[in-house]
């Protein structure tokens, strides 16, 4: 155990030194999963350094009059995981008024679905807005204590459930929407579609108290989710690039994700021990193969909205190098020692 | 099977081993069966005699690497680590196909393949094996390359406003029209280094004819457009007849300066000093040394169990860039090479 913490170490760190040396000042998705993961390993590793660095960037931020919570960039919560990792109040002043706004202003498709921001037609949803829309209500609702958010982000998940999930598979489909038909399923299942449904649903669960009454409405779905995911895993530990497509390439972030919440699904005792912490640790060993010398991550699929060929998700290219792949793989590292 | 028990197996197997006389013999000669014993790295090479005598006084200073030639898959799997295979590119997916297959780890100069499901094919192959399969891109271990890459990552330049790449095309002989070379691979190595280089995907082209004295091919005396994600990519090539020096460079603009890269271990910025600089330093083996680099990792990659620098996956940009070129000299238009959102759209 303590042998395969020195190697996890000794990997992040490689990947961290790389990584900050690119400017992460700027709000973006790919920054700010770079700087959640950092988090993460600070607490899985016992670095303050990592947790220092994350600070300093979001200082840095303050300075330049950033805005903490935006519309642009709802699919993390940054300042909620500072909350959680310092203890500082100060991080959560405005969550409450900016979800509040989010649900209130945020474009709804003809069965409810939240809609991506910028859609002006009400049809384009996709599995990253669900799970950053229904994780700022759920976290919203444990700072109020109000259960009306949560039932806000149990509805979103229920409603998506039933559009993007193939009961045969039980896997996700990536959106709905994104052609000129607003009920064009986009086909295939993208390996990080599965991945961000299921941080979704963490996230969400994380924020249930056991006595909410939608919390065991989520914990199975966790189950379903993560259950169907298991059968498409490859022998080497890694889930490909259209997931049930073992001939497409072996892909990097979306197996990196798979295996944080998974492992964190185990620990916070969603999902039973096993198969899911071999499924888990496996996924870690093999996502390591992919790191190179010089710290950047190879196989990490180009980030897209969802598309209209299953083609087009098997042919997106994968270079190494770049922040996102940086995050994923950082937050795959620190899963097997984050407390529980 | 969980940690635990996994290491509990693992030690016990580990004590059986080396205590009992009869299993540590036996594990002895399967050990040398399989070539493990031996410390040095044998690669099997698939190629011309030339390149071969070349490579192997290129690998010389490489401790531990010994290049010997092919001989049947059969008879080598148990004798060598790994193969290399550098022969006419129209064979070079043959081989790695069938070399995988047979479990035979695989170094190979860059399979070009005229249509996409060829791609498909050879990563069909990679995902169903075991051992590594590398593509050898030289130019990833010259020093000024990662250079490059480092002074792009850190931003040296600021955010990049456009790059400008310019390349020596060698042009086909007409009496002679069967070249073993594809006629688009130095175009090809360059845009594939450049999309390392700034880690994102070319996602357009647009080929437009410029007309020359001598007659020459599109693809060697054209402009090329292309479009990364938030800024243009020009592409110069000029028919080169008769050198065949394989001269390129790539300028890289930026809102705070500029780095040019080029052929020879060329590396230069300028930056708010305002003066160019010279970041190249001389090393007369600097080819060598990112031809020996790259064996090196591959041969560490396998020992290791890890994946090498270059893998199957970077042929997915090569031969989307391939396939968008002959659309795009058909068509006359821009060809978009990765499939964009709904909505999202980029002038070329």
């Amino acid at each position: 155990m303590n042998i395969e913490k020195e190697i996890l170490g000794r990997a992040v760190e490689v990947v961290f030194q790389r990584t900050a040396r690119k400017d992460c000042m700027p709000q973006t998705l790919a920054n700010d999963l770079f700087l959640e993961s950092l988090l993460y390993c600070s607490s899985a590793f016992g670095r303050p350094a990592y947790q220092e660095y994350v600070l300093s960037t979001i200082s840095g931020r303050e300075k330049q009059g950033t805005v903490r919570f935006s519309r642009k960039q709802f699919y993390t919560c940054l300042p909620y995981n500072l909350w959680i990792s310092t203890g500082e109040e100060k991080y959560l002043e405005g969550l409450v008024r900016f979800a509040a706004e989010l649900r209130d202003s945020i474009g709804r498709d003809k069965d409810g679905a939240v809609v991506a921001p910028d859609d002006g037609r009400k049809c384009r949803i996709s599995v990253l807005v669900l799970q950053g829309y229904a994780t700022c209500m759920a976290r919203t609702g444990a700072i109020t204590g109000d259960t009306g958010w949560f039932d806000e982000a149990v509805n979103q998940f229920g409603i998506y459930r039933k559009v993007l999930r193939n009961e045969q598979t039980g896997l996700w489909h990536h959106g709905r929407g994104w052609a000129d038909d607003p009920l064009f399923l986009s086909p295939g299942y993208w390996n990080q579609a599965q991945a961000w449904c299921l941080r979704g649903i963490s996230e969400v669960l994380d924020c249930f108290p056991p006595s909410y009454p939608g919390y065991e409405k989520m914990v199975s779905m966790l189950h379903e989710t993560a259950l169907s995911l298991l059968p498409f895993q490859g022998k080497d530990g890694m889930w490909h690039q259209l997931t049930n497509a073992p001939d497409s390439y072996p892909e990097t972030g979306g197996t990196a994700l798979l295996a944080f919440y998974l492992l964190k699904g185990v620990k916070k005792k969603w999902l039973p021990e096993q198969p899911f912490t071999d499924a888990a640790l496996k996924a870690v060993t093999a996502v390591l193969k992919y790191l190179n010398r010089d710290g950047s991550v190879s196989n990490v699929s180009y980030f897209t909205d969802p598309l209209r060929t299953e083609e087009g998700y098997r042919h997106l290219p994968a270079f190494s190098g770049d922040t996102q792949g940086a995050a994923y793989f950082l937050m795959a590292c620190s899963a097997p020692f984050l407390p529980s | 099977m969980n940690r635990r028990s996994f290491i509990e197996r693992s030690a016990l197997l580990m004590a059986g081993l080396f205590s009992l006389p009869a299993i540590r013999n036996q594990a002895h000669t399967i050990r040398k069966k399989a070539g493990i014993e031996s410390k040095e790295f044998v690669f099997a090479a698939i190629c011309s005699a030339g390149r071969f005598e070349q490579l192997k006084e290129l690998l010389k200073p490489s401790s531990g690497i010994r290049l010997v030639r092919y001989s049947p898959a059969r008879a080598i799997r148990r004798k060598v680590s790994a193969a290399w295979i550098e022969r006419g590119y129209r064979q070079r997916q043959k081989h790695i196909i069938r070399l995988l297959t047979a479990g035979i780890p695989v170094l190979a100069e860059a399979p070009y393949n005229e249509g996409i499901s060829a791609f498909d094919t050879l990563q069909k192959t990679a995902s169903s094996v075991t051992v590594p399969a590398g593509i050898a891109h030289y130019h990833r271990f010259l020093p000024a390359c990662f250079s490059a890459r480092e002074l792009l990552l850190s931003g040296r330049i600021g955010k990049i406003s456009s790059v400008q790449v310019q390349i020596n095309q060698p042009e086909n002989d007409p009496l002679l029209p069967f070249s073993p070379n594809l006629p688009e691979a130095p175009l090809l190595v360059i845009l594939n280094l450049m999309q390392w280089l700034l880690s994102q995907p070319l996602l357009a082209i647009r080929i437009s004819r410029k007309e020359t004295a001598v007659p020459a091919s599109a693809i060697s005396s054209g402009i090329i457009m292309g479009a990364m994600e938030d800024f243009p990519v020009r592409i110069a090539t000029t028919p080169d007849f008769y050198d065949k020096n394989g001269a390129w460079s790539i300028l890289f603009i930026g809102e705070k300066g500029q780095i040019r890269l080029g052929a020879n271990n060329l590396l230069e910025i300028i930056d708010a000093s305002g003066r160019w600089q010279n970041l190249s330093k001389e090393d007369p083996n600097k080819a060598s040394l990112s031809v020996r680099m790259c064996f090196e990792d591959f041969a560490l990659a396998v020992k290791e169990g890890r994946q090498p620098e270059g893998k199957t996956t970077d042929m997915l940009p090569d031969s989307l860039l391939l396939n968008g070129i002959h659309q795009s000299l058909q068509s006359g238009k821009g060809e978009l090479l990765v499939e964009l959102p709904f909505g999202k759209a980029i002038r070329l």
